[in-house]
């Protein structure tokens, strides 16, 4: 205990969780108005958030979980630290989700009525299993009875259910007919495949974290090896938001046009732009080559490219949905803000979607990222270290 | 059954904003929301036109929940707190709402408001039917068609109040209501047809 | 926006009380309506009441409402039931007095300056001292100066109660001509008498008989908001509208055919019309020979009628009059014969000489005098099609049709009397006037065809205020008056140029203000006192009006609110400090029961206890007829014909009407080149002049700002949201700027009046025109201020 307080990782991240549980405290209350999110744009960063690190956890666990059923022997190695990341991941995307609750103190209404028709329901369902598993999991590969066979049984559980939860974080939005941007068959594929290619370039980034502090060695061929397996999937992200792309454009429909303006010119356009080119196009271009994935500086590089890229694209997946309601005539939408409470009609309107993260709201998140951080560093501390 | 609706005659409509006000005090809206807005379709600046002068041309469009036979707000919502009731209405069960805003993203037509903050009222009172229930922060609302005075036989205030007539309120299950009549008009039309949610509440353009 | 300002600030108005006398005889049946049923639940609520009022008559509406007061405040306001549905009215204004009446524009307490005039420096004082204050300062300046050197005058919201008394007792003056909305009706007075030229003698609910009503300067479904749907009721049955406005209005979005005619340029759009319904024989050849005076002689040289005139009698009067005897030429016969000759055959057109004496018809004179106005002519100088003009003068003269004037638009240029008598010329041609489905006049704001005529407070005989030669416009140009007390903000509203109007307003020794909100000109007087609002009342009773065929009671809905009173109790109050109070009601209960107590048989058995148990209106007896009998063709005009020529307009060239370009905002004024935008003002439904400036649930869904053409603003590189500053020679605003596409290039358009708090302190009024047009004087209603005549330039603010 003594020696994880000197670490000044988790002392740092320990205090930014802290100062971000003290601004949820102010969140709760004075209401989600101290936040951004308005009635045009009603998920902000919080959801946002959500979704990255149910793509982050999902992907350090379907690694993890490959390595068991495919027998894929040198990535067990690995299958712990993996299944850590995982574990703190969803965790985290929970505590996205409580804190993006305006009534937290109902939720036991989740319980005594649970609406099963509604995607939350199933995330909720879905994430508990998957919490679960990870907790198994670990379980099972840290204990002293640890037992090979049991966690390749829990490891043919775990890949679905790491599929699936990131599928029903996806349905959460591609089902909302009211969305068009989100409202696509693609879109739990595009989750599933940022989710590889966001978890496994976080996966890396941790490995040469906990190599570089000399909790964990990692060898270069499986980083590099991983590089690989990154820049497959990096591919596979791409070539899937290219399919969603051409089919939104291709035939100029209104609410297609309003998307693509929106994505490619629009407000979201620095997202999109970002993670095509920073987050797909440069990380496989320089780890496409055998040479590059060599170099454990170029595997870095790329890796957090591409982390940065995905959560661009949680990004504009989020707000290009949010960007252009379906009917559109002045004054708009009422905002509800504390603002629009205060002040008269230039206060109180918007025509389209309008949104920017507040300073406790910016707060909250590093706090939440910061619990993410402390969190498993901790944990690699107590379970790698044996 | 019972599928108790409100038809809007955009012909008819002159834009007041008095059906906007009628509501508010109806439901005791807080400041800074409206359950029910008027819009200048297509427009950037209310009262605006559509077109290049002098080849203009303007609409409005008052927009509040839609009442759908097929609400996608009430699919999403995890709770149940959102539900279709026997008389055809949309309505919201405030003890219910965990404030996801599920619903608020599965409406296509922005009718839900969320109260983000502690409600604030100009008056510092509540006002309108003392009937309504009081919402506070963290919980979804909007147009729950009168509610109150609908369950009593009464036409939402929205309706009393228009002073075009533009609005006739009634049951679509009644073939002989004033609704029904209005809704067999050629040019009567729901928002959004395609995206299948079959809205009660209906256009006349 | 950083900043935000807000709309502005001219608002004129007590809109005439002059009615249209046609009181029907009553018959029978007063409606009463089913209150009980209401008033049954609202006991049920516990702790809730009910209380009826009628409000904003100043739009002109009188809409009734039903209050509900819970917790002793106003908590819901309905529209009052009524078995007429026509009468079951209230609008968004209306609406926001649940919140406006508790509102921070409210005036709390009396309050006497401190500081500079328009520093907003005040200190608290006690009633007593304001009313001693008041009283002291009257008295001294009555003493000084004359009786009639003090100047009282009521408009907008602060008055309208019980009639003023306060002018009467004192003996001062109380506002002469009004200088707004009679333009027109100067223009169309003369043709129709004994029509006074304003309000229709018929009613809208007649419109569906008209196959055309053509909406001239009027924005129906903002300014008569609860009477749009006699507009729509007459287009769902088939009635086409045609809506003349330079801006694409809300109404001109209603009507079916939109003419964009450039602003004040009506008059020679109807004289466009006039000259092809002429040329083209569209005209009513027979109307016009029967009813008209066109057939009638004149001499060429001169433009005189040829007529005996003779001494008679008024036969309802009985007092001496002029008898004229008008000549026509009778082809039959081949002479000219009185126009009261039986059987004669009338010519319409020609040269004839009568005693050897040349003459003409005036028929043959319109020809020659509607030359100029060629199809060509019409379309360059309104800067529309001819096809245009050409089209809506055939549905016009096809009829039946109607003119339905508002009082914006060219109501607010030089040249509005022009536009009032083409309308009156183009209905006597076209036989547009007299029988079903056609007339002219306003229509928008007087509904009912019945007029009650309500009891009196008998004051000591010859008690009355002062003669009153002259409207506000020219005693804000003068130094007659040395004091002044307004209930409401007449300055800013019944005056332009308001920086002349604050020279004078620093020239009077005293002036009070009475309202009910911070409006606009409560920074410039000396002392302010809180006047409370329609639904307030000490008494049970706070006043009671004829309107939409109802006697109207405003009924105590809650006590006065912070330290109000109603303007009643302040006249009474000031007179009290001045030893006069005796010849006052004691309370509005006495006073209610004084206007009660008339011999009108329409109001028989009318008290005070029926009307409360009504829910402050009774219906008028036997006035459940809305559509006025047919006007008919004997008229009180010199002939007993339609009169469209102007004999006494002759020294103005007016006999016909003839173009005269407005006095300032004409597209070749050099002028132009520093201020290129004609500006034009006029009432929306968000605010009745600056009235509901301070309703937050207004200003939720609109804030005041100028608007501009796309187009104009792109050429001054300004954009959507700009805080600007609008400015001629005469002073300068600031406000927002929207861009729409609805307004015409080439002008500005702002909905007038607001408080200059949200003018980010600045009065609209800064810019606009105050050149009266001489004829005017000539004018039954006198000269009208030129408001919209008004060139300006708007720049980004701070530049």
């Amino acid at each position: 205990m003594t020696s994880l307080m000197k670490n000044p990782l988790v002392v740092g991240s320990g205090v930014l969780a802290l100062v971000g549980a003290g601004v949820y405290a102010y969140q709760l209350m004075f209401g989600l108005g101290v936040t951004g999110m308005n009635n045009s744009t009603s998920w902000g960063l919080y959801l946002t958030c959500f979704m990255f690190f149910v793509g982050l956890s999902a992907g350090g666990l379907i690694v993890a979980s490959s390595a068991s059923i495919f027998g894929i022997k040198k990535y067990k190695a690995v299958a712990l630290p993996a299944v850590i990341l995982s574990l703190t991941c969803i965790c985290c995307a929970g505590v996205c989700v409580l804190v993006d609750l305006g009534g937290i103190q109902r939720i036991w209404r989740m319980v005594t009525g649970l609406n099963f028709m509604s995607p939350l329901a199933w995330d909720m369902i879905v994430i508990t299993c998957y919490l679960v598993i990870n907790l198994l999991y670990l379980y099972f590969m840290c204990s002293k009875k640890a037992d090979p066979a049991k966690v390749a049984v829990v490891s043919r559980f775990a890949l679905p259910v790491a599929i699936l939860v990131h599928s029903v974080t996806a349905w959460i939005f591609g089902l909302e007919v009211a969305r068009e941007a989100w409202h696509t068959a693609i879109l739990a594929p595009i989750f599933v495949a940022s989710a590889l290619d966001s978890g496994l370039a976080l996966l890396v980034l941790a490995l040469f974290g906990l190599r570089s502090r000399g909790v964990f060695q990692t060898a270069d061929e499986l980083i590099t090896s991983l590089a690989g397996l990154l820049c497959t999937c990096i591919a596979v992200d791409a070539y899937f938001i290219g399919c969603e792309i051409l089919t939104t454009a291709y035939n100029g429909t209104e609410g297609g046009m309003a998307v693509i303006d929106t994505l490619l010119f629009g407000g979201t356009a620095p997202f999109f732009w970002f993670e095509v080119i920073c987050g797909l196009a440069v990380p496989f271009c320089l780890l496409v080559f055998a040479k590059n994935r060599r170099n454990m500086k170029v595997v870095g590089v790329a890796s957090a490219l591409v982390v940065a890229g995905v959560f661009c694209k949680r990004c504009w997946l989020m707000f290009t949905g949010f960007a252009v309601p379906n009917i559109v005539g002045a004054n708009g939408i009422t905002l509800g803000t504390t603002a629009a409470q205060a002040g008269g009609a230039a206060d109180m309107w918007a025509l389209m979607g309008v949104y920017a993260p507040t300073v406790p709201e910016v707060m909250l998140t590093v706090g939440i990222f910061a619990l993410g951080v402390c969190a498993f560093t901790v944990l690699c501390q107590k379970l790698l270290r044996k | 059954m019972t599928r108790l609706a409100i038809g809007v005659n955009l012909r008819r409509c002159i834009g007041c904003n008095t059906c906007a006000l009628a509501c508010k005090m109806q439901n005791n809206v807080p400041d800074g929301m409206l359950w029910n807005r008027v819009l200048t379709e297509g427009c950037e600046q209310f009262d605006g036109a559509e077109g290049t002068y002098p080849h203009l041309t303007r609409t409005y469009l008052p927009l509040a929940c839609q009442h759908c036979e097929n609400p996608a707000c009430e699919r999403v919502c995890p709770t149940g707190a959102t539900y279709k009731d026997d008389k055809g209405r949309v309505e919201i069960d405030y003890d219910k709402c965990i404030g996801c805003r599920m619903c608020m993203a599965a409406c296509p037509y922005n009718a839900r408001t969320f109260n983000w903050n502690e409600p604030v009222r100009a008056t510092g009172a509540a006002y309108g039917d003392a009937r309504v229930p009081e919402r506070g922060r963290g919980v979804m609302e909007k147009c729950t068609l009168c509610k109150e005075r609908t369950d009593e036989g009464e036409e939402p205030l929205c309706v009393r109040c228009c002073p075009a007539d533009a609005r006739v309120f009634g049951d679509l299950d009644d073939p002989n209501s004033a609704v029904s009549q209005l809704r067999r008009d050629g040019r009567a039309e729901v928002l959004l047809e395609e995206k299948g949610t079959r809205p009660q509440v209906f256009y006349v353009r | 926006m950083e900043q935000r300002i807000t709309g502005a600030a001219i608002s004129r108005r007590g809109f005439l009380r002059a009615s249209a006398a046609l009181g029907a005889a009553g018959l029978a049946g007063a409606g009463l309506t089913g209150l009980t049923a209401a008033g049954a639940r609202a006991d049920e609520g516990g702790g809730e009441t009910l209380g009826y009022t009628y409000h904003n008559e100043h739009c002109l509406c009188n809409c009734m409402l039903q209050c509900t007061v819970r917790d002793d405040r106003l908590a819901m306001i309905q529209p009052r039931p009524n078995d007429d549905h026509r009468f079951q009215n209230v609008c968004l204004k209306g609406i926001s007095e649940v919140q406006n009446i508790y509102g921070d524009a409210r005036i709390q307490y009396p309050l006497r300056r401190t500081g500079e005039r328009g520093s907003g420096q005040f200190e608290r004082i006690t009633w007593e001292e304001a009313f001693q204050t008041i009283a002291e300062n009257f008295k001294a300046i009555q003493d000084k100066y004359g009786k009639e050197a003090l100047w009282i005058q009521f408009s907008t919201e602060a008055s309208q109660r019980f009639p003023p008394l306060l002018a009467s007792v004192l003996g001062a003056q109380a506002g002469g001509m009004n200088g707004y909305d009679m333009g027109q009706g100067n223009g169309q007075i003369m043709a129709f008498a004994p029509w006074i030229g304003m309000f229709a003698q018929n009613t809208m609910w007649e419109w569906p008989e008209a196959a055309v009503v053509i909406l001239a300067n009027t924005n129906l479904v903002e300014t008569s908001l609860t009477w749009s749907r006699g507009m729509l009721d007459a287009q769902e049955a088939g009635t086409k509208f045609i809506c003349l406005d330079p801006r694409f209005s809300p109404t001109a979005g209603k009507a079916d055919q939109w003419v964009n005619l450039r602003a004040g340029t009506d008059p020679a759009f109807f004289l466009g019309m006039t000259k092809y319904i002429l040329d083209e024989g569209l005209f009513d050849r027979e109307h016009v020979l029967a009813h008209t005076a066109l057939p009638f002689l004149i001499d060429p040289e001169t433009g005189a009628c040829l007529a005996d005139v003779a001494a008679g009698t008024d036969p309802k009067t009985g007092e001496p009059t002029e008898v004229k005897t008008f000549y026509l030429w009778d082809e039959a016969t081949g002479a000219a014969v009185p126009h009261t000759a039986e059987g004669a055959t009338p010519a319409l057109e020609g040269e004839f000489t009568v005693d050897g004496k040349r003459y003409i018809t005036q028929f043959t004179r319109l020809r020659k005098d509607m030359e100029p106005y060629t199809l060509e002519w019409t379309a360059a100088t309104c800067d529309i099609p001819a096809e245009v003009v050409a089209d809506v003068a055939e549905q016009y003269a096809a009829g039946p049709s109607i003119i339905d004037n508002g009082v914006g638009g060219i109501d607010k240029f030089g040249n509005n009397d022009v536009a009032g008598h083409c309308y009156a010329l183009i209905a006597s041609l076209t036989g547009n006037y007299g029988k079903r489905g056609t007339g002219c006049g306003i229509y928008g704001y007087h509904v009912t065809p019945y007029e009650a005529h309500l009891g009196a407070w008998k004051l000591p005989e010859g008690m009355a205020p002062a003669p009153s030669p002259q409207g506000f416009y020219d005693i804000v140009k003068g130094d007659t008056i040395h004091g002044a007390m307004f209930f409401g903000d007449i300055p800013t509203q019944k005056a332009a140029n308001w920086n002349k109007t604050l020279e004078w307003l620093d020239s009077l020794d005293f002036v009070c203000l009475a309202d009910i909100y911070h409006s606009s000109v409560t920074d410039f007087v000396d002392m302010v006192l809180p006047v409370c609002s329609k639904f307030e009342c000490a008494d049970a009773v706070g006043g009671i009006k004829c309107a939409n065929a109802h006697i109207l009671a405003n009924l105590k809905v809650l006590d006065p609110l912070f330290e109000s009173k109603s303007d009643f109790y302040i006249e009474k109050g000031i007179a009290e400090a001045m030893g006069l109070g005796d010849l006052f009601p004691a309370d509005g209960e006495e006073y209610a029961r004084a206007l009660l107590d008339t011999d009108d048989p329409q109001m028989a058995g009318f008290t005070l206890e029926r009307l409360q148990e009504a829910g402050g209106a009774l219906r008028l007896i036997g006035s459940e007829d809305l559509i006025a009998p047919e006007v008919g063709y004997t008229y009180g005009t010199a002939s007993g014909r339609q009169e469209p020529y102007y004999e006494a307009l002759l020294p103005f060239g007016q006999a016909f009407p003839a173009w005269e370009a407005p006095c300032e905002a004409y597209p070749e004024n050099p002028l132009r080149e520093q201020y290129p935008l004609q500006f034009n003002q006029a009432r929306s439904r968000f605010r009745v002049h600056s009235a509901y400036s301070g309703a937050k649930w207004i200003q939720e869904v609109a804030e005041p700002h100028i608007e501009l053409n796309p187009v104009d603003a792109a050429a001054r590189g300004l954009a959507d949201g700009d805080a600007v500053e609008v400015f001629n020679d005469r002073g300068s605003f600031r406000t927002v700027l929207r861009l729409n596409e609805a307004v015409r290039p080439e002008s500005a358009f702002m909905v007038e009046s607001t408080y200059r708090q949200y003018l980010d302190g600045t009065i609209m009024q800064a810019v606009s025109n105050d050149t009266l047009n001489e004829r005017g004087y000539a004018l039954p209603f006198g000269p009208m201020i030129p408001f919209n005549d008004t060139l300006i330039e708007i720049k980004k603010a701070g530049e």
